[in-house]
């Protein structure tokens, strides 16, 4: 590996022309890839580029563990918000909706059915996610619920109207006023 | 500037001593590299650039790049 980013500095050194080099280093070779960028980065800066093309072509999990290395996020640091994120997410919105919202019990169990799902997944990038969408859902499920129940009996029929498509939050002006204001 | 970095090209490779023939092109219209070492690729390329005389020296247009394509080419120990 050694031999190989001297190999490339002593072309890039000898020949000023030479300003690109792409696939420096196998696909399996990512700490080469890491170790030939940085290194360029010192000594060359903007004058040379390294370009990697044939990585992304191969399968997902080397690309996951390419993208893993480079980031420099370990799975402890993303395992590590995890319960700091729930705990954040329990109390700012039970602050917020305790007192009076019965559907403050809900979004807790809520919560925890996602954690349970969470953790029988076993993945942390999944994990993180759920908790604030079910906040979402919280104000979806007033702003959709409110407007089925009062509007039917007073209008006509609307065949889409009970219809509730997961994950589209439907936002209302008076809503979203709301939210600001506060 | 395309036809004439090609048209450059094609002169500086007829006058190795292989010849056009030596350097045959492939199905993407890249030439066959029949050199033994990258160094005389690059003397190659390097004056084909400066025959042009695109490349000045406070700005240099025309520039190398390299495709070192380490997967196929490099075994991964």
């Amino acid at each position: 590996m050694d031999q190989l980013i001297d190999f490339y500095e002593k072309l890039i050194t000898d020949h000023p022309l030479l300003e690109y080099i792409e696939d420096a280093f196998a696909n399996s070779d990512i700490q080469g890839h890491r170790k030939f960028i940085k290194k360029i980065k010192e000594k060359h800066e903007d004058a040379v580029k390294v370009g990697i093309s044939a990585l992304f072509e191969s399968n997902l999990e080397t690309v996951k563990e390419y993208t893993q290395l480079i980031q420099e996020e370990s799975d402890e640091e993303e395992e590590e918000p995890k319960p700091d994120e729930a705990a954040e997410a329990e109390p700012a919105e039970g602050g917020e909706a305790t007192p009076e919202d019965p559907t403050a019990s809900i979004d807790k169990t809520e919560v925890s059915k996602s954690k349970d799902k969470s953790a029988s997944r076993g993945t942390p990038a999944a994990a993180a996610p759920p908790e604030p969408k079910k906040g979402a859902k919280k104000g979806k499920g007033e702003a959709v619920a409110a407007p089925v129940e009062v509007e039917d009996p007073n209008k006509k029929p609307d065949p889409n109207i009970n219809k509730v498509i997961p994950g589209i939050v439907h936002l209302k002006r008076e809503n979203v006023s709301t939210i600001y204001s506060a | 500037m395309y036809l004439k970095v090609c048209t450059a090209l094609e002169k500086a490779v007829a006058s190795t001593k292989g010849g056009l023939a030596a350097f045959k092109r492939g199905a993407d219209g890249a030439f066959f590299n029949a050199y033994d070492n990258i160094n005389e690729c690059f003397k190659l390329l390097e004056d084909a650039i400066a025959a042009m005389g695109i490349n000045t020296e406070a700005r240099k247009y025309l520039k190398i790049g390299l495709n070192a394509d380490a997967t196929s080419w490099f075994a991964e120990e």
